[in-house]
């Protein structure tokens, strides 16, 4: 047969007539299509971070905190707000000369105009806008245009002032926008470099794994037509010639389907504000998506040669797969056991290496040893637990189940492989998200307001003017003042103890819990979960402190506490410490310690909220208006998006183990089904059939998955600094949820390989060949 | 002896007489999809009586036999186990009927390629119940008079197909039923080989007091039947004893 012809034939292989190769190829295809996605999103993180910091480098502007000689300079100051939970960027701005213009304006607004975004100018014609005036106040006059804008959604503002009300404040004068050339190179943080790597390769694993389940399940029934066809009188390389053909073109779909995968999940970028990032801004680089292309199915092509290889055919046009003896175990415990000798290296001995790539390289060594490790001895103890099994059990269900582990644990382990690899990458991310919580400060004041308290910041000085505003505020009630500053180690700078001062009697109206009596003096509170202040303290030893409204530091020896309580408490910036009462507080610390935060009971209506932001907008020092999740928000600092990153990549990558799990299971019910249809024609029940097949899948995933919930533990505790230690029994939950999630992955699975099984012992199953 | 003309017998006397025998297909009906693979074939065998269904390729045989040992219920007709009505039992009663009372040896894929022989072999005495120690006991019995006790821990992949069918004859024998089902038992193996596996069989059956239902389409595997049933286009047709 010629060539063409035998093209034409593949392509009738691999599409099909029936409903079955229809399913294998949209299987095969759908797998490659997520790998292909995951790996052409992993090229794209890096320019997109790339779009977005030229766009923030676009907006920056050369500025001097006075006057300079420069003729012509913008004076501009930020004045944020918020509003329904979105941060309200407001720039003041009055020109001096021909100022400069920033981006994305036609051009400066004069005192009374604004210049909005789209999404503001959206917000300002709906019914909420009038909550926006007193912030706003003035006459819309232009819009700003994209390229003053990270992201389409963004709330912002430029307000014109003049020129003498600017100058009263603290404010910049800019003589210029956009601090970088055009086409500029854009340095990526290596940490960003780490998390994509780490990331990518965390995803990537359980999705190559789906990609080799997904190819398996259309294997075995390929390979049987491929010998008829062999025996039928085809040559060798013709049938290599088909079966590039039909593996080419399903992959070749999925890659296509992966590429329009990747552009429709791009689109979920729009929806996060704080990333800063367009669905445009993904574009991986050409030579990826060439590479990616025509790389993916020529591997494909490559792969599907080398199955060929392990079959043989027999005269009589049997199939066999030889089997490829090899035991792992030891290999995989000595990989295991380097792995984690490598995480104990990076704990102990290798933390300077930190900002080099040689330490990315080590972590990356230590994560695959690890990885490889698990994966290679799941399959050994999930064999030692069949024994178990096998020995004690008198179901026969579990007992067919645990035997045809002990016969093929690799095959049955293969099915757990890609679950094992999430809860382990799962593990790890969950547990340093543990760490940093740890670490990040532990206490948050957020949940120790009631919810209707909102918190007024404010560095810059007086507040009289503030609290005068709010009181005038419907639905405004009780204020509490606090003055807040840290000590730190005279000469070292090296963080001790938080120190906060108010009046305790102001406290409950605006706080769930207040430390009982505390207007007796200095009270030093720490957290044991969370804090270890007590080992920091030497009351009597001289510290300094920074008050936030100057820059010099004052000496202040460490008071002798009243009082040592053991709290959750933390009424300001959620560190542990001193809390002193207004009182009793000495008055020149009172002179040097400005008010930072005003926490104001509400009727917790959100019209008292931004009524209370309009009252404050233009108020000295113009402060900043959080209600409790906004303040919650902020505590939890950047680390939000990367939260949201690992939850959805770890969600995605089970899913995607879920699906491998499902198809392997399938896959073996349909491998077995002459066996399994031969042991139910011998009258053994369906329910024991059934059992058989939830041991066989379950057995080595439970054995799996609780191994790679350890080894995360232990990686993660082990690779924390002794400094601050994170207990144990803290990573029981969120590594155990993940335990838990993949063990009822395995659980639904095999529920939904059991049609599979019941189709599969049909006596049809019992025909000759 | 029985009658040969039994398996022609339709109708309610048909049916009458067919409660008596040990097992009775009486007018079956199946199809598959628009495929009638029975079209009212009959068949009665005695108990103790090895009967041998044949037919062309596709002829319905095996469906027949699938039928009488309850694995298919027929789309009309009945089948009758001592005298009760068995195709109108639920599939686990069914199930039941064929652990306590049956035995199948089939041509392809029959052993659990997990298990080793023996445990194969004793499968049947696991699903009655039967200790493990004494489920071993038995069947290493029966592999030493299949003459393969030195392959009691072999697994099926390292078998001979003549090795496997004797096995399966074990297996189908352990448990000491009433009727064996062998659906081309002899269809995978080499003449020497089948002919080694048709005589253990034959004996092994005349030795337990079992009756055998076979079904073949070599004359010379019938040829170990005390009776023939041709069936045809899914009809039972009579023909002569054959032994």
């Amino acid at each position: 047969m010629r060539s063409a012809g035998l093209f034409g034939l593949g392509l009738k292989l691999a599409l099909g007539s029936d409903r079955g190769a229809k399913l294998r190829f949209a299987l095969m295809a759908a797998s490659i299509a997520v790998g292909v996605a995951v790996i052409v999103g992993a090229f794209s993180v890096i320019p997109a971070i790339q779009a977005r910091d030229a766009r923030v480098a676009g907006l920056e502007y050369f500025a001097t905190d006075g006057p300079t000689d420069a003729p012509d300079q913008l004076i501009l100051t930020e004045r944020d707000s918020w509003f329904g939970g979105q941060m309200l960027q407001r720039l003041l701005v009055a020109p001096i000369g021909d100022a400069p213009v920033p981006p994305g304006l036609e051009r400066l607004p004069g005192p009374g105009e604004v210049v909005v975004s789209p999404a503001l100018r959206v917000l300002l014609q709906g019914p909420q806008g009038a909550l926006l005036d007193d912030r706003l106040r003035g006459r819309v006059v232009g819009i700003i245009g994209a390229s003053g804008l990270l992201h389409p959604d963004e709330l912002t503002a430029y307000l014109g002032v003049r020129r003498g009300e600017i100058e009263e404040i603290e404010r910049s004068y800019v003589t210029g926008f956009g601090t970088l050339e055009e086409n500029a190179d854009f340095p990526v943080h290596e940490a960003v470099l780490q998390s994509v790597i780490f990331g990518s390769a965390g995803v990537l694993l359980p999705v190559l794994v789906f990609v080799w389940t997904a190819t398996r399940l259309s294997a075995g029934l390929r390979e049987t037509r491929l010998a008829a066809i062999r025996l039928a009188g085809a040559t060798p390389r013709q049938v290599r010639l088909l079966s590039a053909v039909e593996s080419g073109l399903a992959a070749f779909a999925g890659t296509l389907l992966g590429f329009g995968l990747f552009l429709a999940a791009r689109q979920l970028l729009a929806l996060s504000v704080e990333l800063g990032l367009e669905p445009s801004d993904a574009v991986p680089p050409l030579a990826a998506i060439l590479g990616i292309g025509i790389g993916i199915p020529v591997l494909a092509v490559v792969v599907a040669w080398l199955a060929l290889r392990r079959i043989t055919r027999s005269p009589l046009s049997v199939v066999r797969r030889a089997p490829i003896r090899s035991r792992i175990a030891a290999p995989a415990a000595v990989a295991l056991a380097v792995g984690i000798s490598q995480w104990l290296l990076v704990a102990w001995a290798l933390r300077g290496l930190g900002d080099s790539w040689s330490w990315i390289a080590f972590i990356l060594g230590a994560w695959v040893l690890t990885a490889l490790g698990l994966l290679g001895l799941a399959p050994w103890i999930g064999t030692r637990a069949a024994g178990w099994i096998t020995r004690r059990t008198e179901s026969l269900g579990a007992w067919l189940g645990a035997r045809r582990l002990e016969t093929d644990g690799r095959t049955a382990a293969r099915v757990s492989t890609a679950t094992v690899a999430v809860v382990f990458a799962a593990g790890v991310a969950a547990g340093y998200i543990v760490y940093f919580d740890g670490t990040a400060g532990g206490l948050r004041a957020s949940a120790s307001l009631r919810p209707e308290t909102i918190v007024v910041d404010s560095w810059r000085g007086d507040v009289g003017q503030v609290l005068d505003e709010i009181a005038a505020v419907d639905g405004a009630g009780q204020t509490a003042a606090l003055r807040t500053t840290h000590l730190v180690e005279a000469g070292t700078q090296n963080y001790l103890a938080g120190i906060t001062i108010f009046s305790c009697r102001d406290l409950p109206s605006v706080l769930l819990a207040a430390p009982p009596n505390c207007d007796t003096g200095a009270i030093l509170l720490h957290n044991p979960e969370e804090s270890n202040v007590l080992a920091r303290v030497y009351p009597g030893d001289l510290a300094t402190f920074v008050p936030y409204s100057d820059s010099q530091y004052i000496p202040f020896p460490i008071p002798v506490p009243d009082r040592v309580l053991s709290t959750e408490f933390s009424a300001d910036n959620g560190y542990d410490g001193y809390v002193i009462d207004e009182a009793a507080a000495p008055e020149e610390l009172l002179r040097v310690m400005p008010v930072t935060r005003i926490l104001v009971a509400t009727d917790g209506r959100d019209q008292t909220v931004e009524e209370i932001r309009e009252a404050v907008a233009w108020t000295e020092p113009f402060p900043t208006v959080l209600t409790r999740s906004e303040l919650a928000l902020g505590e939890e600092g950047g680390s939000v998006p990367i939260r949201f990153a690992i939850e959805l990549g770890t969600y995605f990558a089970l899913a995607v183990a879920a699906a491998s799990l499902l198809v392997s299971t399938v896959g073996a019910v349909q491998e077995r089904r002459k066996p399994l249809a031969a042991l139910a024609a011998l009258g053994v029940p369906v329910g024991a059939l059934r059992r058989s097949v939830l041991v066989q899948t379950m057995a080595p995933l439970v054995a799996g998955v609780v191994l790679a919930g350890v080894a995360a533990a232990v990686v993660v505790l082990s690779s924390t600094p002794e400094s601050r230690p994170i207990p144990w029994s803290s990573l029981i939950a969120p590594i155990g949820r993940f335990v838990a999630l993949a063990v009822m992955a395995g659980l639904v699975a095999s529920a939904l390989a059991f049609p599979s099984l019941r189709r599969g012992i049909r006596p049809g199953a019992l025909h000759h060949e | 002896m029985p009658d040969a003309t039994t398996t022609t017998q339709v109708g309610a006397a048909g049916r009458a007489l067919s409660t008596h025998r040990l097992l009775a297909g009486v007018e079956l009906h199946r199809t598959f999809g628009k495929n009638e693979a029975l079209r009212g074939a009959s068949i009665t065998v005695e108990a103790g009586e090895i009967v041998a269904v044949m037919g062309p390729s596709g002829s319905g045989k095996s469906t027949l036999l699938h039928c009488l040992a309850g694995i298919l219920r027929p789309d009309a007709g009945e089948v009758h186990y001592e005298g009760r009505r068995i195709d109108d039992l639920s599939e686990a009663r069914r199930s039941e009927l064929r652990r306590e009372r049956f035995g199948f040896v089939f041509q392809f894929g029959q052993l659990v390629p997990d298990l080793t022989a023996l445990e194969n072999v004793s499968l049947p005495l696991r699903l009655a119940g039967v200790k493990r120690a004494e489920a071993a006991r038995r069947s290493n019995a029966w592999l030493e008079r299949m003459d393969l006790a030195e392959l009691a821990s072999s697994h099926p992949s390292d078998l001979s197909g003549g090795e496997a069918q004797r096995v399966a004859v074990a297996r189908a024998m352990v448990a000491e039923p009433r009727v064996i089902f062998a659906d081309e038992p002899t269809g995978s193996l080499d003449s020497l080989n089948g002919e080694m596996v048709m005589d253990l069989l034959v004996a092994a059956a005349r030795q337990g007091g079992a009756a055998v239902v076979l079904v073949t389409h070599e004359p010379r595997v019938a040829a170990h039947a005390d009776r023939e049933v041709v069936i045809r286009d899914g009809r039972t047709v009579t023909t002569p004893t054959a032994a």
